[in-house]
């Protein structure tokens, strides 16, 4: 058979579910293609090479995008084509998206101000859910076959969907070794990523932390019993495929993209830093938690004679109340201290993630005429729905008749205990400030966006900051914040301080004036631009230092300051992306990206 | 977060349990389990350490999340499939007595 997978856009980072999924189509005797949206001719493409399935890996926000080349594709070729979606979007909406000739009905289950709708007319054929690749070889043989995929575990079909929407999952892959070695030459046949130094590879999968704005944790609890959480390549098969990628594709970097590439130093870790020196012996860049080096420091140790130059540890929030309370991060502001100050003293360069804007309950102003009754709601909100344990304040103060003055100092000081802060924007603040304390070398600032499955997001749509509507998100989260809880002024500030909270990591004098002044202003467009040269001058130097010719340094600069435009400004993006491609003709006519929704 | 029930032996333990087990798994696996000396009145240093570590972590958390961030660790950290009722109830019945001994020592200790 002929396989089309497509992709929405080039990143800098190998689309390592589709190299997977393509490696195991060849292994099996089929043809592979990809087709980028983003520059290719979609129709035109599908015309000329006639595929028997078209393929899709879909993140929430891309997906719209995605449903709109399906309908064209089934609009020309209807049954001849088939289909499928997979992917973190299909894994946590699965029974909300309406297939190809289906009549669906959400489950019963679902109610209250959060109902979903239905995604009508994706025209998908199937959908697959949670790891594909597990399904993805029993599908090839039945389609080759002619055969239907109802009795394929994590496939949903619109004859096998269940009335309470619940899918079969296979036990978790645990022989990683048994995976054929990523085909890359699919991607860098089509993309930029061939010309680029930096290669991405995962060493395992799965991630057992509860951080509420990942789909792990709700991922975890759909594999609950199905084999272990956490698995990974034994040491010989990861550099095997390593070398094998290093021969074949010009190489200066690689970035492990695990969640987290260790968790502890054991014998794998031990093997890792002995034999990877010898066998590939080039600069790499993983993610670590910062508890997990608290607890283990040896674990930098290892990483470093193994040769690593950059290490990602996020921080998440600054704010205690935001990191703990909402974020669940299970680590604490020594941890984070603890672990970057190893990082420098080891002359390991540090890469955070912090996300701002975070709807959160801000202290009421003393002077406020309601203070009393906001208050007492406020309180309320934390027992009820953080199940915090407020005793300490309630033995101080009663909240039953009117606080004086004292009272309602007392009030807003174990509020601030707590980490509650007065102003939206002192939490988001109080974030970049950990960054400069911390001496993050390199951090972006993204705002929380909420993504089905993750449980911020069921936070947000509890306090009415969201109405569930995932559909309508950008697939970035650089853009304006989605919720309704911040007011215009709040939401300028936020974009930013998410744009010059970086440009503070490389001038952290500039403090002052950026957070007193320079956040207020309508300046995003030349704080862009500064965002921009902070980080190509970072990551260009400090975290993924490559050598290139000149021209494709402009190249590369050329390339990467249009990607960032579009992340960071939705219509200006658009206007520029279609000027630039000529693609002003209706979506129906030319499927070219994301913007055009 | 996941919903509990009670297939799974994991499930039925208390934060403080889980706690327990946490310490001993990192014990052991540092090789040091029978060097420590919970006889005396003074507890190993290995021990306070690690009780102080998490209660910076744990103590504004409820008992749900407590439990969950554990098993985070037990699952990463320590590699123990805490899904797998016979890898659970090996380690219970092998360290029966020190486990009651340190649950008991943290029901003592106000932060949990």
């Amino acid at each position: 058979m002929k396989i089309m997978f497509v992709m929405v856009k080039e990143d800098y980072i190998d689309p390592m579910n589709i190299e997977l999924l393509s490696a195991m189509a060849k292994q099996a005797g089929h043809e592979t293609f990809l087709n980028v949206l983003e520059h290719d001719n979609l129709m035109e493409e599908i015309g000329a090479i006639r595929p028997d399935v078209v393929a899709y890996s879909a993140k929430t926000g891309e997906s719209n995008v995605m449903y709109r080349a399906n309908r064209a594709i089934k609009a020309a070729y209807k049954d001849r084509i088939f289909t499928v979606m997979g992917g973190p979007h299909p894994t946590f909406n699965s029974m909300r998206m309406q297939l190809y000739g289906e009549n669906l009905k959400l489950p019963l289950t679902f109610s209250g101000p959060a109902m979903p709708r239905v995604v009508e007319d994706t025209q998908l054929d199937a959908l697959v859910v949670g790891e594909g690749d597990e399904s993805w070889p029993a599908m090839l043989r039945a389609l080759a076959a002619g055969g239907g995929l109802d009795g394929i575990s994590n496939v949903v079909t619109r004859t096998n969907r269940r009335a309470d929407g619940s899918v079969a999952l296979q036990e978790r892959n645990m022989a990683l070794d048994d995976l054929p070695y990523l085909d890359r030459d699919v991607v860098y046949g089509k993309t930029r990523l061939k010309e680029f130094g930096m290669r991405s590879l995962m060493a395992g999968r799965g991630c057992p932390f509860p951080c509420t704005y990942c789909f792990n944790a709700k991922y975890n609890a759909m594999y609950k019993g199905k084999g272990k959480m956490l698995n990974r390549y034994s040491v010989d098969r990861l550099l095997a495929e390593l070398e094998d990628m290093v021969r074949r594709h010009p190489t200066q970097f690689i970035k492990f993209y695990d969640d987290v590439f260790v968790f502890r130093t054991d014998d794998w870790l031990i093997e890792f830093a002995d034999k990877y020196p010898r066998a590939i012996g080039l600069p790499f860049h993983c993610l670590v938690r910062s508890d997990l080096v608290r607890r283990d420091p040896e674990i930098l140790t290892y990483l470093k004679k193994a040769g690593i130059k950059s290490i990602s540890m996020s921080i998440e929030s600054g704010n205690p109340f935001i990191r703990e309370q909402i974020f669940k991060r299970g680590m604490d502001a020594e941890d984070i201290r603890f672990a970057f100050d190893l990082c420098h003293k080891q002359d390991i360069n540090t890469f955070s993630n912090t996300i701002l804007a975070v709807p959160v309950p801000v202290i009421p102003d003393p002077a406020d005429p309601a203070f009393d009754q906001k208050a007492r709601e406020l309180c309320s909100h934390l027992e009820t729905y953080h199940r915090m344990n407020l005793g300490a304040l309630r033995a101080d103060v009663n909240f039953d008749g009117a606080l004086d003055h004292a009272a309602r100092q007392t009030v807003v000081n174990y509020l601030e205990s707590l980490g509650l802060r007065r102003r939206i924007l002192d939490y988001d603040i109080e974030s970049v400030d950990i960054n400069i304390q911390n001496g993050v070398v390199f951090g972006e600032f993204p705002e929380l966006h909420p993504y089905p499955g993750t449980p911020v997001s069921q936070y947000t749509i509890d306090v009415k900051a969201f109405d569930g509507d995932f559909e309508k998100l950008h697939q970035n989260y650089q853009t304006e914040s989605p919720f309704t809880c911040f007011t215009p002024q709040e939401k300028l500030e936020q974009v930013n301080l998410s744009l010059l909270g970086l440009v503070l990591l490389v001038f952290p004098s500039w403090r002052g004036l950026v957070v007193n002044h320079l956040i207020k202003r309508r300046w995003t467009k030349a704080y862009f631009v500064m965002y921009y040269l902070s980080k190509a001058y970072l990551i260009g130097t400090k975290i993924y230092p490559m050598k290139y010719s000149a021209g494709h340094i402009l190249r590369t600069i050329k390339e990467s300051f249009f990607s960032e435009l579009l992340k960071h400004s939705r219509d200006e993006g658009e206007k520029f992306y279609q000027k630039r491609k000529g693609l002003n003709a209706p979506p129906s006519e030319v499927l070219g990206g994301p913007w055009q929704s | 977060m996941a919903e509990l029930d009670s297939e799974f032996i994991a499930e039925t333990l208390s934060s403080r349990q889980l706690l327990a087990l946490l310490f001993v798994c990192e014990s052991q696996r540092k090789k040091v389990l029978s060097t420590l000396n919970f006889c005396g009145t003074t507890k190993p240093s290995a021990w306070t350490e690690f009780v102080d570590r998490f209660a910076a972590r744990l103590n504004k958390l409820p008992e749900a999340e407590r439990i969950y961030l554990i098993n985070s660790h037990l699952q990463s950290s320590e590699e123990i499939d805490i899904y797998s009722n016979a890898e659970i109830e090996a380690l219970l019945d092998q360290h029966h007595v020190l486990l009651v001994s340190l649950v008991h020592e943290l029901e003592q200790d106000a932060r949990f």
